[in-house]
């Protein structure tokens, strides 16, 4: 049988499937982004709406542009010239401003035809137009009479009472028609992109797209261009992850290449050895594909760190075989092994699948396919790949070694004990405070770049998301009911100095209801003709000047109310955030600047009495979101980890020997977890996941070092193999400069070594058959 | 030339009358009072009736008695017309005055007529052409035409 051109077609039938399914996700996968897409989409409608608030919201699609440098000229010029090019992208932008007058575009027009809707007055009694007809006259006579003609069309001050929620939001302050910073050093632009601010793609393209209009627009003057805001920190945080990613990477294949190199002593096995997980991982992403509706990212990151231990499936098949045997032969030996630790973690993590966590059941489905896949992989498709390999180097010596050395730690069984002990005792009088719930715990943005937001934010005067109240009712004409009754109090709260200031959509769009009161309190056309004429008694006015006023007053009482689609699109962006739909329920934000003192502001919206209302500090609701989703892993995970040492003791027919192959696994895995609490700052839900790629590394350990029959003519050099690479591996990423990265480096790394030795140290006994020497 | 001349010409304080013909007034208003010009850029105008009242211009700002936080002059085009006039001469900055306006001269050094015509849309909804007139150094009258009929007339008395 001529095993090379059989090989050949496996093999490009493999990648041909591969590139196939590859194909098919990215054409048709949505991926979802960030970490708040991986957060539960069932839970309180509070929950709910602050996840879509801090992923929709419109402060998160604001991108802030500072240009520095050349002179005061060359920066203005620069910014109304990229003002205007970005103007015609109206595909990626919604909103481009460099001035007042960008953000009042449309407005002002808006404010006046609906002047008697927006302005709160109700009152319009004989002493209440005397009142206004008095202010009228001093200004007619005062030396800037000729410029106030318009008090006769509006003598009520309507329109000024309207534009009252605008006045403020005008921005940074202007030089030469630009909005500039607050030393004058920097021109300064807001732009408002179409996507969200966490979906990376659409932000990179409008982050190129500015970069590119501002680089035509420079003309040789010495400016550059920042560009700050959650859109931004995104892209650099993907950006950072993705280089030191890179650069780890290719670290790693080179170690790790040279550990297996050292083994096999030849090429073909070592490019083999990827095709368990690459096969894993894109089955399972084109599963998740068919299943669900949106592909997370983090599924993605998450669900290859855990079917990651499927990297050492070809090293269990390849190192088992024997001089003049097949590597199918091999495969078969150890396939009992191999299936019984497969089979044990794929139901262990299905038992994610049952989650109420959307998250999470992906991540289930994605590991337990995934495994699946894999494992088959390795079994079947990997021994048609190199049928004919057989090992060059003779390694029975390094397998002596390693027996040696597995004797050698079983004799300090006792130190093993004191240690897992001690783990325990340090986790349990921690409690609960081993968990950093914080989402800033697993943000790898810049601080630099967190600090340059932050600074231009408050330049421009948008509201930072760090407390807000969420109003929810049954629609939102009721949410915009109820949030415009918190406005006393929080004038109040303003007033008493406990907060700096709020920003709510009441402010921009009465209620309707509110609406229809102003517009029934509005007099008849005979009734305000016959007031006037009382109330200008003994002023010099010429009635018939109030004709335009009268008009108007009987348009608007049958004016149609405004409802949040007929603003401006001004109006509407500024808006957009604060008040949506939300799983069919009205959602009203109101964003709270300079709080001084949360417990106050908590305790006065109680105290309103407003249905719906909740005060929410966003750091802290999204860290107890943070700690309900860990909570539920870890939940999950105790589960699968039980589920696992049943299904082994089932595989195993015996619960003695499931103990010793369980035990040692856990009790690296909490030692690991010590370690980690004693020397950081706490777990995070990346720790979590990278303790459950050690549950299932340390359970191939143990099924390959441990005695049960599984497997004919053991080879207790495999498993060392296998944690060399992993250690090797996860080492490097250790030493990343992002903390997402270094996080799971260190945990991995640290807790395959523990796994090793604690399962080497109750490995079986006997030294191995001298039958493998030649 | 005219400019020079007046540029040259100290701070000045000087007594007004001010009348105007409003539309929506069945009678003028006549507003007394004095203007006082300070380099560079500051003019004060003292109300004395019918109403007691300063208003104070200051770089484009108008603080109306007491008030710390100005309004944008921007609003008021008639006062636009009357600071650009008074300041683009008193000053000597033409460019002042043929920003907003298109001007001519008329008469000679002794009896000028100095005719301002707005040259933005905004400007023109609101105003039709201020004519200040003077002697020599001396600025004598300011008459300001509104497209909705309103006019104002105001006399400097030396």
């Amino acid at each position: 049988m001529n095993a090379r051109p059989w090989a050949f077609v496996v093999t490009t039938a493999w990648l041909a499937v591969l590139a196939i399914l590859t194909g098919f996700i990215m054409d048709t996968a949505r991926f979802g982004g960030s970490l708040t897409a991986f957060l539960p989409r069932s839970g309180s409608i509070v929950q709910r709406a602050l996840v879509r608030g801090l992923h929709k919201g419109a402060a998160s699609r604001l991108l802030l542009l500072a240009i520095r440098g050349g002179t005061g000229a060359q920066r203005t010029k620069a910014s109304r010239a990229l003002a205007r090019r970005l103007r015609r992208d109206t595909t990626n932008f919604t909103l481009i401003a460099n001035n007042g007058r960008a953000m009042a575009r449309g407005l002002e027009g808006f404010l006046f035809h609906n002047r008697y809707l927006l302005a709160p007055r109700t009152s319009w009694t004989v002493s209440a137009l005397h009142a206004d007809l008095r202010r009228d006259l001093a200004i007619l006579e005062s030396p800037a009479g000729l410029s106030a003609s318009e008090v006769v069309r509006d003598p009520t001050g309507a329109l000024m009472a309207a534009a009252g929620a605008w006045r403020g939001v005008r921005g940074p302050r202007s030089r030469h028609g630009v909005w500039v910073s607050h030393d004058g050093r920097e021109a300064l632009l807001l732009v408002k992109t179409r996507s969200s601010g966490f979906s990376v793609g659409p932000q990179r393209r409008a982050l190129d797209l500015i970069h590119a209009a501002f680089a035509r627009t420079l003309h040789h003057a010495p400016l550059s261009l920042e560009i700050g805001g959650t859109g931004a920190i995104t892209v650099a945080a993907n950006d950072k992850v993705a280089a030191s990613a890179k650069r780890l990477t290719i670290i790693d294949l080179i170690l790790v290449a040279g550990i297996l190199g050292f083994v096999y002593r030849s090429g073909p096995p070592l490019v083999v050895s990827l095709v368990p997980l690459v096969t894993g991982a894109v089955v399972a992403a084109a599963v998740i594909d068919l299943a669900f509706p949106r592909l997370a990212i983090t599924t993605l990151g998450f669900g290859t760190m855990l079917i990651g231990v499927t990297m050492d499936y070809p090293a269990y098949v390849l190192l088992h075989v024997r001089p003049g045997e097949g590597v199918a032969r091999a495969a078969r030996r150890v396939t009992r092994a191999l299936g019984l630790a497969m089979i044990a973690m794929v139901i262990g993590f299905s038992t994610m699948m049952t989650s109420h966590l959307a998250g999470l059941v992906q991540l289930g489905v994605f590991a337990a396919v995934g495994l699946a896949a894999a494992a088959i992989a390795a079994r079947f498709i990997l021994p048609l790949m190199i049928p004919a390999w057989r090992p060059t180097a003779d390694l029975s010596v390094w397998d002596d070694r390693a027996a040696r050395f597995c004797a050698g730690l079983r004799r300090v069984r006792a130190v093993v004990v004191v240690v897992a002990l001690a783990a325990v005792g340090v986790l349990w009088q921690r409690g609960g405070l081993v968990w950093d719930d914080h989402l800033s715990a697993l943000s790898p943005a810049s601080h630099t770049l967190m600090r340059a937001t932050g600074r231009l934010s408050r330049a421009f005067g948008v509201p930072g998301l760090s407390s807000l109240v969420v109003v929810t009712a049954a629609h939102r004409e009721q949410a915009l009911a109820a949030s415009a009754a918190l406005r006393p109090v929080l004038a109040r709260l303003r007033r008493e100095r406990v907060l700096a200031g709020y920003q709510l959509a009441a402010q921009y769009l009465p209620s309707v209801a509110t609406q229809r009161r102003r517009v029934r309190a509005l007099p008849a056309s005979a009734i305000l003709r016959r007031r006037l004429r009382r109330a200008a008694a003994g002023m010099p006015f010429r009635l018939r000047a109030f004709q335009g006023f009268v008009s108007a007053v009987a348009q608007a009482r049958h004016a149609r109310l405004l409802r949040p689609a007929d603003l401006p699109a001004a109006v509407r962006a500024q808006m957009g955030g604060l008040l949506m739909r939300i799983h069919g329920r009205g959602v009203a934000f109101v964003h709270l600047s300079g709080v001084r003192n949360a417990s106050r502001v908590a305790q006065a919206v109680r105290a309103s009495g407003v249905a719906g209302v909740h005060y929410v500090v966003v750091k802290r609701a999204v860290g107890r979101l943070m700690a309900r989703y860990r909570a539920a892993l870890m939940r999950h995970a105790l589960i699968a980890g039980a589920l696992m040492a049943v299904v082994i003791a089932i595989g195993l027919r015996s619960v003695r020997e499931a103990a010793r192959l369980v035990l040692p696994m856990a009790a690296a895995i909490v030692t690991t977890c010590a370690i980690l609490v004693m020397t950081g700052p706490g777990l995070t839900l990346l720790n979590l996941v990278a303790l459950l790629l050690i549950a299932g590394l340390g359970m191939g350990y143990a099924l390959f070092l441990g005695e049960h029959g599984l497997i004919i003519d053991r080879r207790p050099l495999a498993p060392w193999v296998c944690a060399a690479t992993t250690i090797t591996g996860f080492g490097v990423m250790a030493s990343a400069p992002v903390a997402m990265l270094r996080t799971v480096g260190v945990t991995v790394s640290l807790g395959a070594f523990l796994a090793l030795i604690f399962t080497a140290a109750w490995s079986w006994g006997r030294a191995p058959r001298a039958t493998r020497a030649p | 030339m005219l400019l020079k001349t007046l540029a040259g010409a100290a701070n000045r304080k000087a007594r007004f009358t001010e009348v105007n013909h409003l539309a929506s007034l069945r009678r003028a208003v006549r507003v007394y009072g004095t203007l006082q010009y300070i380099k560079p850029d500051t003019l004060i105008m003292t109300e004395g009736a019918p109403r007691k009242a300063i208003y104070r211009i200051v770089g484009g700002r108008l603080f109306v008695n007491r008030a710390r936080r100005g309004v944008s002059v921007g609003r008021y085009p008639s006062v636009i017309a009357m600071v650009s006039g008074f300041e683009g001469l008193l000053s000597g900055n033409y460019a002042l005055l043929t920003h907003d306006f298109t001007t001519r001269l008329q008469g000679n050094r002794k009896a000028w007529r100095l005719l301002l015509r707005p040259r933005l849309a905004a400007l023109k909804k609101a105003l039709i052409s201020v004519a200040i007139t003077g002697h020599g150094t001396q600025l004598t009258q300011i008459t300001t035409r509104a497209p909705n009929g309103d006019s104002s007339d105001m006399y400097i008395l030396p």
